[in-house]
């Protein structure tokens, strides 16, 4: 986890703590216009059902069904324009379709899952973090708060954070999936016959987590140099030198698979 | 202990762990008595495996994996209160007309606010008609020579009342939204949509008065008139009380006296809707009706301040014994 993220930290009753990542304004607005985008549409269906469809079919009737149909319209746009955020941030516990696309939730201060309440009262304050025009003052206030948090979360004492699900149970087993293993191949025989279980397993861990992260990596190859080089000393064997990177880094996830394999 | 070794003891739990949370996470079926003792034990491990791979391998995948494990477990646990028709009961009989009570100098400051202006400007304009052309919005003027012809422009076809009735109705409620967000802003918003309506309605007011037409005006508006301007004040009030939570936190953080604040706040304002939606109906289908005589809207309107305000200052009280 790097330090440049804005971090929630939760304190449990069981005194011990995790964290959440805090939702900046960027991706806060992104899922602000995804939702945006799906009410505007409902409401355009709306009144293409009950002015066009419908329309068409009672057009026998009076005006007087006309206005009731204006009555009508009216009615269930303003549900759908101020009910669409209360409703989901109640039933999806802080999500709404726009927010589950980008990731986010939100939550409580104390990492909670938020109530009807809060999503009242942060959903009723928007009003005024759209003014002057599209979140005018949200952005502002957005802006100056270090948790970004608009009007309406300071009001309800909320904040968006990242719901992380990017770490599964099964990606944890190995950094060589199935697949990636297939692509590898059977080990060859020299990596086989090496004595890779003189290698310490923090050494092993290390090289994992290289191999996991090694495409974010700045000074990548110079890291695969180091670890391979560790790896080799470790062994009491001399590395070869001339080995180009990427070999290097091949023969590190071969490393990696043959220590993983399940001994007999 | 090491990642791996931590992963491959603990790895059945973990998922057994997974599983009670999706299940208590989809709510569709809820988890047995026993089956919560096992999530609570299980959420426990889980707590203290994190604590170790935080203590042994902070940035190993193992560790995110857990932290995100434990977040997802602890917002299961510690869960609140479930959304129940028994509080919407409880909101009704007690929490509304608490909420009231609780914030009745906000709500007549809001009620000061409104009514003060209207006041003034209604001696104006009744004593010096011209000068509602500069003391009414533009969005009314086009009203000032309707009613120099002595007519009002409250007549409605029947068959436009619902249409009206709705109108009115969400404007309403997003003129209170307006009133009580605009606390947020130091209470500096609540206080303009008060004044201006203060003003523009006491300008209408007093230019009806003089021109003869006040009287039938006021046949129009008391139908609906108390609850709707009963309901801007208390939705003034609301935001008022943001305002000062704000300006004056007392021994608080700002940022806890403002979630105090509106979580009492909004324990108000939401009871106003349905208000508004009365006084919409009212406004659509009663006060404009020309069959019904105008003693019959004073009932309706005295009626209904009558039942609003006895039950907002006395509904939910504890009983003496």
């Amino acid at each position: 986890m790097t330090s440049l993220e804005e971090l929630l930290e939760i304190d449990t009753p069981e005194n011990v703590s995790f964290d959440y990542e805090v939702a900046g304004i960027g991706s806060r607005f992104l899922a602000a216009l995804t939702d945006t985008l799906i009410i505007v549409l409902v409401i355009l269906a709306l009144a293409a059902v009950l002015f066009g469809v419908l329309g068409n079919w009672l057009d026998g009737f009076s005006d007087e069904a006309q206005f009731t149909y204006a009555a009508v319209f009216i009615l269930l746009s303003f549900v759908v324009l101020w009910g669409y955020y209360i409703f989901f941030e109640t039933t999806w516990s802080g999500q709404t379709p726009g927010k589950r696309w980008v990731g986010l939730r939100v939550v409580r201060l104390n990492g909670l899952p938020i109530s009807v309440s809060e999503a009242v009262i942060r959903n009723i304050v928007r009003i005024i973090d759209f003014l002057p025009t599209g979140y005018g003052i949200g952005v502002v206030v957005m802006f100056i708060q270090p948790q970004a948090r608009r009007l309406g979360d300071l009001a309800a004492g909320t904040l968006v954070v990242f719901e992380r699900t990017a770490v599964s149970l099964d990606t944890l087993s190995s950094s060589i999936t199935p697949y990636q293993a297939m692509l590898l191949g059977d080990v060859p025989e020299e990596i086989a016959a090496l004595p890779l279980h003189l290698l310490p397993p923090q050494l092993i861990d290390q090289i994992d987590a290289f191999l996991g992260r090694r495409y974010e990596l700045s000074n990548r190859y110079e890291i695969g140099r180091k670890l391979h080089h560790a790896a080799y000393e470790a062994m009491a064997l001399t590395p070869d030198f001339q080995v180009r990177d990427d070999q290097r880094e091949k023969e590190m996830q071969y490393f990696i698979a043959v220590y993983r394999q399940p001994r007999a | 202990m090491r990642a791996d070794e931590m992963l491959k003891e603990r790895r059945p739990q973990w998922e057994q762990l997974t599983r009670l949370l999706e299940q208590a996470e989809r709510k569709t079926m809820p988890l047995s008595p026993e089956q919560v003792q096992l999530l609570g034990n299980l959420y426990r491990a889980a707590t203290s495996d994190l604590a170790l791979a935080k203590r042994d391998f902070p940035q190993h995948k193992v560790a995110l994996y857990l932290n995100q494990l434990v977040g997802r477990a602890h917002a299961a646990v510690y869960q609140g209160e479930p959304l129940a028709l028994g509080r919407l009961g409880r909101y009704i009989r007690r929490g509304f007309p608490e909420a009231f009570r609780k914030t009745k100098w906000f709500t007549f400051t809001a009620t000061l606010l409104l009514f003060l202006p209207a006041l003034f400007t209604a001696l104006i304009t009744y004593t010096n008609p011209e000068a509602a052309r500069w003391i009414l919005p533009p969005e009314v003027q086009h009203l000032i020579p309707i009613i120099q012809d002595q007519e009002l422009w409250v007549d409605m076809a029947p068959r436009e009342r619902p249409f009206m009735s709705s109108a009115i109705m969400t404007n309403n409620i997003q003129v209170s939204f307006l009133a009580f967000g605009g606390g947020m802003l130091a209470g500096l918003l609540t206080t303009y949509v008060l004044i201006f309506n203060g003003l523009m309605l006491g300008g209408l007011i007093g230019l009806t008065a003089h021109y003869g037409v006040g009287w039938e005006l006021s046949h129009f508006i008391i139908g609906h008139g108390v609850v709707e301007l009963s309901v801007i004040c208390m939705a003034g009030g609301a935001g008022l009380q943001l305002g000062w939570a704000m300006l004056r936190p007392g021994l608080l953080h700002r940022r806890d006296a403002l979630q105090l604040a509106g979580g009492q706040a909004i324990r108000l304002l939401v009871g106003c809707i349905p208000l508004l939606v009365i006084a919409g109906l009212i406004e659509g289908f009663i006060s404009p009706a020309e069959t019904i005589s105008p003693l019959v809207k004073w009932g309706v309107g005295l009626g209904t301040g009558l039942l609003l305000y006895g039950y907002l200052f006395f509904a939910g009280r504890p009983r003496r014994h």
